[in-house]
């Protein structure tokens, strides 16, 4: 029911290490965000300083152009469901979900129909009169959801940091959809992020690395980090030069050479090289194949693909194995690139060099060097 | 450069996050440290002067500064030189006797016999008793020509005469730890108890079918897992045991003879109120304090030995 | 296999019932070795009877022994109350001549009456430590409830310091307080008077109990005050009906700490007190002073002063046995 807007938020604690540094970012009305990051990225303390549990060291929250940086939680409207799920022991679980109501001195008639409201759309009706140490996690999980939800708060806050089941997923959406309000989902798992979120913002060392659509996050990562972070596999990384020839810029380093089209990217200098093993196909060598050479050393099933790990020169490349490729370890093999899938990021950086297609956008391009 | 405005109003329904912590700080706080700075604070720097003065015009007045004679006194005072000898006699007994009794208590009553509870419940009632009452008990108990004790000595073929509890030299320092260790052991082995419950049943299983007789499974298994706890209780034990006073004012009064069952503390008692010489007084509590804190800092450092007055 | 245990435990129970037999046998006689005999016997003979027993069935060995080895534990823990305290009081002047002995051939409760009979500063002794006691257990319970939240939970300036300040002086002994704390209460003109001693327990106990409460409220999930905050609470309402009602079982058991170490407390009381107010450790020491010393009485004030800590410590028992394990085994 709310945008949020962040501007250079940062949270340092006593003993000096910044938890969030600098973070600016808008997250507008209605969407599912999803922020993601490994542990100890600011995104638990982002979720605090946004409900109102932490102040800010420096920095502006906005909800819907509202300043709520100093306000205490009490006061701003956000609902939240903790790791811990933070129900009360001391109350049943009807109390529980009711609790906020009650504190608004909603009556009793009206609070019963919400509770049971909540109850129905998340299916723990017959939990009502239990308490929370009676309860499964899944349950747990459920009934503060419910909390969470039972008062259409501006903005309903998650940190749940757990593989969510796909059921309880796909049930987070659908209340994202019949609500409609502003959902904030923090989590360490990219399967999570990338499955519901409508964007995702990811988070290292408490900086915020890029924040996009979940496919672009993916299909076009903003640096080094967020490549590295997401995908089930490890993406290969090669260290090497640019160069041009004629209107192509090649890629080139002591094992291989690259042609990297399109996208824009710098025309020298050094870069790193990054494909995803999905984005390279091994096919068994055949006379007349150009494509990069190398042996097989390693094949590993990653549902539901097989890869294999081939060595040229000093490199290690975890590729594809197309179904029914004759792959054996030990035998020679060619590697074939998906050009459009190639991303540069610079050495020392980090920061993509390849800037993808629809890089018009002012706040893409804005948001990509702030980053430099 | 972003400006936060913060409203500083101490209007509770305007207040900041930060403002709202430090007003609800101060109100929280209020009682509790006014009491501690005024009746616990004030009283321990007003012991440090009385320390480094000599005598006041009324007793327990501050009197002209007389430096550190007070604390030099301390190396030429044979009394306070053998009330730290006994402090440690008390202490080493002590604690030995109380962590073994304290370990056997609960393994006996770990194990699932009738009546079990019961047992359980008896170990509060040396914690709970006040320590005159214990003094009083064992006086009677003790008691050299009627005591129910000696009776018994004597009944069970030990000895042929009721032994002199309290009239030996250095016998009744060691009567007296004997008491002092009943009245605490039961808390340790409370402590034992509780420990022992979370003893992984699945380590003693296995231990069992790899043939490890009852000796060597509480050797192997048992023990270690207790040693945290009796570590915890040597230092709990410890810190009770430097502090005790009742039972010697009461059972002894310092004596027999001239210092025999003296400890510091008891010593800076009689000097504080029976010789009135407040400013050696302090010092040696100071001595006492100085020995209790400074083992319950180093001995507890990241551990919690939340009990250890509670009997004491 | 069974054949080998059975004889264990007849080998086993034989040797303890002679043995156990013999002993009594010598009462007589003084033959001080039987004893020793006895006990190395006991050991012996009581292995021989678990062994045995515990190849007949599972544990019943361990058990039987262990119940056993337990009486002589509860016995070492009761009897010495149970036998001076609640029967000695029950002598009577006759009995005391006649040397020692088990249980008063006249038992009387003449001694009781005359201890509540306004001849011995007992009953006002009494009652003034009751009126002390509870009111150090409840003011300082409360002092401590909010203090101790604030110093758990609240992030302020100072907050590290103030912590460790507590920290320490909970461990001072009273000795070192006391003469200052004494002259305060004179130029307050509060020396032996009942506010006198409250302040002055107070004072001693405090420290104590609010760290005692700080472990409490450390046990306290935060998300669960984070949630009434979130939910609508302002911090005083989340104290109230979050964390409150969750930690109802510690404040009690502090409670009855602190009314435990004020009603046990000697050093104090016996300074404060010249005149006016009586308290019950430093009477019963005076009980003691063998000048005028009448034994059953002092037994008897004993069982008295002794009911009310030994019923606090039953009722609570539960909760007392889990904070103290829960200090030690952290």
């Amino acid at each position: 029911m709310a945008s949020v807007r962040l501007e250079r938020l940062s949270k340092t604690y006593r003993g000096g290490v910044p938890a969030l540094a600098d973070l600016t970012v808008t997250i507008p009305n209605g969407e599912f965000v999803c922020i993601l990051g490994p542990s100890g990225s600011g995104k638990s303390t982002a979720l605090k300083l946004l409900a109102g549990i932490e102040e800010a060291t420096s920095g502006r929250i906005f909800f819907d152009d509202e300043e709520v940086t100093l306000t205490t939680p009490e006061r701003r409207d956000v609902a939240m469901v903790f790791q811990s799920y933070g129900l009360y022991p001391q109350m049943t679980v009807a109390e529980n979900i009711a609790f906020p109501l009650m504190l608004r001195k909603m009556p009793k008639a009206e609070r019963a129909r919400r509770v049971e409201e909540v109850c129905k759309l998340l299916g723990i009706g017959k939990l009502l009169r239990r308490y929370p140490r009676q309860l499964s996690g899944g349950e747990r999980q459920r009934v503060a959801l419910g909390r969470a939800i039972v008062r259409n708060p501006r903005e309903p806050l998650s940190n749940l940091d757990a593989n969510l089941r796909v059921s309880m997923r796909q049930e987070l959406r659908r209340l994202h959809e019949i609500l409609g309000a502003t959902f904030i989902y923090v989590t360490h798992d990219q399967d999570d992020a990338l499955a519901m979120g409508d964007r995702v913002l990811v988070l290292n060392e408490g900086r915020l690395q890029q924040y996009d659509a979940a496919t672009r996050v993916y299909q076009y990562p903003a640096n080094r980090f967020v490549a590295s972070f997401l995908g089930r596999l490890p993406m290969n990384f090669f260290v090497g030069t640019l160069h041009t020839r004629g209107e192509i810029v090649m890629f080139e380093n002591a094992d291989l050479r690259l042609a990297v089209p399109s996208g824009k990217p710098p025309a020298a200098g050094t870069a790193t090289l990054g494909v995803r093993p999905d984005a390279i196909v091994v096919r068994a060598a055949h006379p007349g194949d150009e494509a990069l050479a190398g042996t097989v050393r390693w094949l590993e099933l990653v549902q539901p693909d097989l890869y294999a790990t081939v060595e040229v020169g000093s490199h290690r490349i975890i590729a594809k194995v197309p179904e029914g490729e004759p792959i054996e370890v030990g035998h020679a093999a060619r590697l074939h690139f998906a050009p459009s899938k190639l991303h540069l990021f610079d050495p020392t950086t980090g920061v993509r060099l390849n800037p993808p297609p629809e890089e018009a956008t002012p706040a893409g391009r804005r948001q990509r060097e702030a980053l430099a | 450069m972003t400006v936060t405005t913060r409203r500083r109003t101490w209007n509770p329904s305007k207040l900041t996050i930060r403002g709202e912590q430090r007003f609800h700080a101060v109100i929280f706080l209020l009682p509790t440290a006014a009491i501690i700075v005024g009746l616990v604070g004030y009283p321990l720097i007003y012991s440090l002067l009385l320390t480094v003065r000599g005598e006041g015009d009324l007793p327990g007045e501050l009197g002209p500064w007389v430096g550190l004679a007070n604390w030099t006194h301390l190396t030429s005072d044979a009394v306070f030189r053998q009330s730290f000898v006994q402090t440690i006699l008390y202490v080493v007994p002590s604690c030995t006797a109380a962590v073994i009794l304290g370990l056997v208590a609960a393994l006996i009553l770990n194990q699932d016999f009738p009546g079990r509870r019961i047992a359980r419940a008896c170990l509060l009632i040396p914690w709970a008793l006040p320590p005159v009452v214990v003094a009083a008990m064992f006086e009677w108990l003790l008691d050299s020509r009627r005591g129910l004790m000696g009776f018994f000595i004597t009944q069970l073929g030990i000895s042929d005469h009721y032994p002199a509890f309290f009239g030996g030299i250095p016998g009744t320092l060691f009567t007296l730890v004997g008491v002092h260790v009943w009245k605490t052991f039961p808390l340790l082995a409370i402590m034992f108890l509780v420990a022992l419950q979370y003893l992984p049943q699945e380590t003693v299983q296995a231990a069992r079918i790899d043939g490890a007789t009852m000796l060597r499974r509480f050797r192997y298994v048992v023990l270690p897992h207790l040693r945290p706890t009796i570590i915890a209780g040597l230092i709990i034990e410890l810190l009770i045991t430097l502090q005790l006073f009742d039972l010697i004012y009461a059972l002894t009064g310092g004596g027999p003879g001239a210092y025999s069952t003296y400890n510091l503390y008891f010593y800076a008692y009689k000097n504080t109120f029976e010789y009135t010489d407040f400013g050696y007084g302090a010092v040696l509590a100071y001595v006492v304090s100085a020995l209790v804190i400074g083992f319950a800092l180093i001995l507890t450092r990241g551990r919690s030995a939340r009990s250890q007055l509670a009997a004491g | 296999m069974a054949r080998s245990s059975r004889m264990q435990a007849g080998a086993g129970a034989a040797i303890v019932v002679l043995l156990t037999v013999a002993e009594a046998l010598q009462l007589g006689y003084h033959a001080g070795w039987v004893f020793w005999l006895w006990l190395v016997g006991m050991v012996v003979g009581l292995s021989l009877l678990g062994r045995g027993l515990n190849g007949i069935r599972l544990d019943l060995g361990t058990r039987v022994v262990a119940g056993l080895l337990a009486l002589i534990v509860v016995s070492v823990l009761l009897l010495p109350f149970l036998l001076v305290i609640v029967i000695g009081s029950l002598e009577s002047r006759i009995d005391l001549l006649s040397g020692a002995h088990l249980f008063p051939p006249h038992p009387t409760v003449s001694f009781y009456g005359e201890l509540f009979s306004g001849e011995t500063v007992f009953p006002q002794a009494f009652q003034n430590s009751l009126i002390v006691a509870t009111a150090v257990a409840l003011f300082t319970t409360m002092c401590a409830l909010l203090g101790a939240y604030a110093l758990a939970r609240i992030r302020f300036p100072g907050r590290g310091t103030l912590h460790s300040a507590v920290m320490l002086t909970y461990m001072l002994p009273g000795i070192i307080l006391l003469v200052p704390l004494v002259g305060i209460l004179k130029s307050l003109q509060l020396v032996d008077s009942l506010p006198g001693m409250f302040l002055g327990h107070s004072a001693i106990i405090l420290p104590f109990v609010v760290w005692l409460m700080v472990g409490a409220f450390e046990t306290v999930e935060p998300d669960t005050e984070h949630a009434a905050r979130v939910d609508g609470c302002s911090r005083i309402a989340a104290f109230r009906r979050v964390v409150l009602p969750l930690t109802i079982p510690s404040i009690a058991t502090t409670a009855v700490f602190a009314f435990l170490l004020s009603w046990n407390e000697l050093l104090f009381a016996k300074v404060m007190y010249i005149s006016q107010t009586p308290m019950l450790a430093p009477t019963i020491v005076n009980f003691m002073d063998p000048i005028n010393r009448v034994e059953p009485q002092l037994s008897a004030a004993g069982l008295v002063s002794s009911v009310p800590v030994l019923l606090l410590a039953l009722l609570m028992q539960r909760y007392i046995i889990r904070g103290i394990g829960e200090g030690s085994v952290k």
